[in-house]
C-alpha cells in the first residue's frame, strides 16, 4: 500500500475545508464514527483554530454497535460537537440495497431539508471504492440527491465549483486522495481517538464500520494504531470486504451513490 | 455480581420491547456483571427479521447470561433498532 506525505495531504484537506466554509452559507458534515469521518473532523479543528464550526449529522439507522454509540457521546463531549441525530426508520423492505438507500438516504434528505444545508462534508476516499474514486472533491447533487457521474465539472489548479443547481446541493470530500494507510498514519501521529472496534479482540476487528447487520470482523491480531499500520502493509485483503452492501449485486455501490447515498 | 434483576428485565423485554422496560433495562446493565454482547441476526429481508434478531449478553467469563432482542416497539407497529441501550458492552461477534 503506497504511503503518502501526510503533511502534504492535510494541507489540501485544511484548504478543502476553508474552501467550503468561505463558499458555503450553511454547511454541515456527515459523521459515521469512523475513522475516516473523525479524521476529517480532526482536521477541521485544525483548520477552524480547535472547533468544529459546523453542525456534524450522525444518521442512526437505531443498529449501530454500542460502541459507536459510546464513542459519539464521549467524542461529541469531549471536542464539544454540534450533533444532530437523523433516526432513520426501519421500513418493510430493507433488505441490503435498499436498507441504506430508502432507510439511510431517506432520513439524510430530511435532515438537509430541515436544516437548509446546502453543502455537506462526507469523508470518502477514492481507494475505498471503484465508485468513490469518479468523485470530484467539490461534487453536485441535484434536488433529489441524484449524482450524475457521467457529467461532472472539471477540478483543474484547484478550482472547485461551488455552483448548485436546481435546489441541490454540493458534497464536499476533504479526504478523497488520502489512503487507508494514511488515515492510520495520521491518526497516530496525531493521537486522534478512534471506535475501539478497530482492534482485535479474540481475533478479529473490524476493518470498515456499518451497522451491527451489515458489517462483520476479519481475523486480525492488530491490537493496537501501530499493529494495524504493520497489518495494511502486508494485507491482500479489501477494505470493505467485512461490509455486505458491496457483495450485494454488481454496481450496487454505483447505484446507490447516485441516489444520494454516501 | 447478580444478574437476577437483568435476567428478569430481559423477560419483560422478550415479551414486551418497549421504551419503558428498554430503560430500566438500561439501569439495570450498569449494575450487572455483563460485560460482553454478540448480536445473532437473520438477513434483513423486512422488517420483521429484525424482529428476530437478538444480542446475546456474556459476563466477564464468557458465560452466557441472558438474550435481549435488539428492536424497540414504537406506538403502532414501528419498529426502531435498540442497540443503543447496550451501550457500554464489549462486542464479541465472530464470523
Amino acid at each position: 500500500m503506497i504511503e503518502q506525505n501526510l503533511k502534504e495531504l492535510e494541507e489540501r484537506s485544511i484548504f478543502i475545508l476553508r474552501e467550503a466554509r468561505s463558499k458555503f452559507k450553511n454547511i454541515a458534515a456527515l459523521w459515521s464514527m469512523g475513522k475516516d469521518s473523525t479524521t476529517m473532523l480532526a482536521l477541521a479543528r485544525k483548520a477552524f483554530l480547535g472547533k468544529v464550526p459546523f453542525p456534524v449529522i450522525h444518521i442512526d439507522n437505531g443498529i449501530d454497535f454500542p460502541e459507536t454509540y459510546k464513542f459519539r457521546d464521549e467524542l461529541t463531549r469531549k471536542w464539544k460537537l454540534n450533533l444532530i441525530v437523523a433516526k432513520s426508520e426501519i421500513k418493510p423492505e430493507i433488505s441490503g440495497f435498499s436498507c441504506c438507500g430508502a432507510n439511510k438516504t431517506e432520513a439524510l434528505k430530511k435532515v438537509m431539508k430541515q436544516y437548509k444545508f446546502d453543502a455537506l462534508i462526507v469523508s470518502i476516499r477514492r481507494d475505498e471504492h471503484g465508485v468513490r474514486a469518479k468523485e470530484r472533491v467539490f461534487s453536485p447533487r441535484d434536488k433529489n440527491f441524484k449524482w450524475n457521474y457521467k457529467d461532472q465539472p472539471a477540478e483543474l489548479w484547484d478550482d472547485y465549483s461551488s455552483k448548485i443547481e436546481n435546489e441541490g446541493h454540493v458534497r464536499i470530500h476533504p479526504l478523497l486522495d488520502w489512503n487507508e494507510i494514511d488515515i492510520w498514519n495520521y491518526i497516530k501521529k496525531e493521537h486522534i481517538p478512534v471506535n475501539p472496534l478497530y482492534f482485535s479482540r479474540n481475533g478479529f476487528r473490524y476493518r470498515s464500520l456499518g451497522c451491527t447487520h451489515c458489517t462483520v470482523p476479519l481475523k486480525s491480531n492488530a491490537k493496537n494504531v501501530d499493529d494495524i499500520i504493520k497489518e495494511l502493509k502486508t494485507t491482500t485483503v479489501e477494505e470493505r470486504s467485512g461490509r455486505e452492501q458491496d457483495k450485494e449485486k454488481e454496481y450496487v455501490m454505483q447505484k446507490l451513490r447516485a441516489l444520494g447515498y454516501m | 455480581m447478580k444478574n437476577d434483576e437483568i435476567i428478569k428485565i430481559a423477560d419483560m423485554l422478550q415479551k414486551e420491547p418497549n421504551e419503558t422496560n428498554w430503560e430500566k433495562f438500561a439501569k439495570a446493565l450498569k449494575k450487572s456483571g455483563i460485560k460482553y454482547y454478540r448480536i445473532v441476526y437473520v438477513s434483513l429481508k423486512n422488517a420483521e427479521d429484525l424482529t428476530r434478531s437478538y444480542a446475546e449478553l456474556f459476563d466477564a467469563k464468557g458465560k452466557l447470561v441472558t438474550k435481549v432482542p435488539i428492536f424497540k416497539r414504537g406506538k403502532g407497529k414501528k419498529v426502531e433498532g435498540a442497540t443503543i441501550y447496550l451501550k457500554g458492552l464489549l462486542n464479541i461477534n465472530k464470523w
